[in-house]
């Protein structure tokens, strides 16, 4: 009786660690990047992070008058540092209006009715953060309901961090530039008097650097060089920073260069995202 | 009890995802300690409800923070069985809690990775591997210590049943 007692719990920890491994593999079937999330798993997401903001408020209230009270510590030096920006405000907001009408003007005139930088913003907040493997990613607080979709170019002030990838009825994941597992870029270098084009394929992290690759040997790429999104190929519209040349170094092959960008955002340090719509499909 | 640190574990694990750097070396996995934690509150005789914790536990942490399906799931059923096998052999104290935490801490980690690399997600790193340990394990550890230190406190003071 008791031996069989014994062989009985014996099979149920070969069976659930038969199953348990059964349920790791067939997972990797469903490891995709952009894969629609079901009724349920929105459902969930939505309910759990609802509850984890009220749960997680009071401590988020401290960490931000934390963050304030550090902020204060240089504020002189900020304020005198953002005083002479201002000063210089003024004469490049005289000339974006001008150039906005230049623009306009020249659209009506071509008959233009949208361009690849012309875009929509929303702004949300980051919810969550998951920095796994493979999962470099954030949750933030808009979902379909907001009008997300998957898609949809995701940035900050300092310039582009990644792109939405699922999206739940009231939240979004993003998955960052930052990501191992990311999608190729097509971006822009601004070299003086003409624009270099190349494809941003992978984030570096141990050099915090993004690595353009495509780019021929002959051309000649100042370091400080800007780097922003081209708006072709339907996912990010033109002119989003991605960061600014630091070097470059040649191929695996020595047929090409790879340049080495470090980027504009600072990955660790951003509560805010604004998420883009573009006005054109091309 | 054990609904109590089941919440506060994967708060806190949205918490602290949400707080570190992307580099830290305080990655955390409070959820999967919360395993180990509440294991010598079940009865012998209540394993099936231990697992189906344990799968709820995962599904949750797929759900929420990972994005994946199925996966935490089955890691989460795994480390409960590997749980039972090593309390089997070792009686509940610190020193054994320790020894299950770094354990069910490597096993994920090795395990998640193995699962990308078959997936053609990563390429195979022995040293981002050793990396994506090293960076898990100090966290887990202090806080299983903690957490141990005060359920058994709280177990001693409220006259909780826990196996030993």
């Amino acid at each position: 009786m008791y031996q069989k007692k014994q062989m009985k719990k014996k099979i149920k920890i070969i069976v659930v660690s038969l199953l348990s491994v059964l349920l790791i593999l067939i997972s990797i079937v469903f490891i995709k990047d952009e894969r629609n999330l079901t009724f349920f798993e929105k459902i969930t997401k939505d309910g759990s992070l609802f509850v984890s903001n009220i749960v997680l408020s009071p401590i988020n209230y401290i960490k931000d008058k934390i963050k304030e009270s550090n902020d204060k510590k240089d504020l002189y030096e900020k304020y005198k540092e953002l005083e002479t920006k201002v000063e210089s405000y003024e004469s490049l907001f005289a000339l974006k209006e001008e150039k906005e009408k230049e623009l306009a003007e020249l659209k009506k005139v071509l008959e233009l009715n949208a361009l690849l930088s012309d875009k929509k913003v929303m702004n949300a907040v980051v919810v969550n953060r998951n920095l796994d493997y493979w999962h470099d990613t954030i949750t933030i607080n808009k979902g379909s309901h907001d009008g997300i979709i998957e898609g949809m170019p995701v940035v900050v002030s300092e310039g582009l961090i990644g792109r939405i990838s699922s999206v739940s009825n009231f939240n979004s994941t993003v998955k960052l530039l930052t990501s191992p597992t990311n999608y190729k870029i097509s971006v822009k270098i601004d070299n003086g008097d003409d624009y270099i084009f190349g494809l941003l394929s992978r984030y570096d992290e141990e050099a915090n650097q993004y690595l353009i690759e495509g780019i021929s040997q002959t051309i000649k790429i100042t370091d400080g060089a800007l780097v922003t999104t081209t708006g072709m190929g339907n996912i990010f519209p033109s002119g989003i920073v991605i960061g600014k040349v630091i070097g470059s170094k040649p191929d695996s092959y020595d047929l090409t260069r790879i340049i080495e960008v470090k980027p504009s955002v600072d990955f660790d340090d951003f509560s805010v995202v604004t998420i883009l719509k573009r006005n054109v499909d091309l | 009890m054990i609904l109590i640190i089941l919440l506060i574990s994967f708060f806190l694990d949205g918490f602290l995802l949400s707080t570190i750097n992307s580099n830290s070396l305080f990655f955390p996995l409070c959820s999967l300690m919360a395993m180990i934690i509440i294991y010598p509150f079940f009865k012998k005789s209540d394993y099936n409800k231990f697992l189906i914790v344990s799968g709820i536990m995962g599904m949750f942490y797929d759900l929420v923070y990972m994005n994946t399906l199925l996966l935490n799931i089955g890691l989460f059923l795994l480390m409960a069985v590997i749980i039972k096998i090593v309390f089997f052999f070792y009686s509940n104290n610190l020193i054994s809690n320790l020894l299950i935490g770094s354990l069910l801490v490597c096993l994920y980690r090795v395990i998640t990775y193995l699962v990308l690399v078959l997936g053609n997600y990563l390429n195979f790193s022995f040293l981002e591997l050793l990396k994506g340990i090293y960076s898990t394990l100090l966290l887990n550890v202090i806080y299983i210590i903690v957490f141990y230190c005060v359920t058994l406190t709280i177990s001693k003071k409220y006259k909780i049943p826990r196996d030993n």
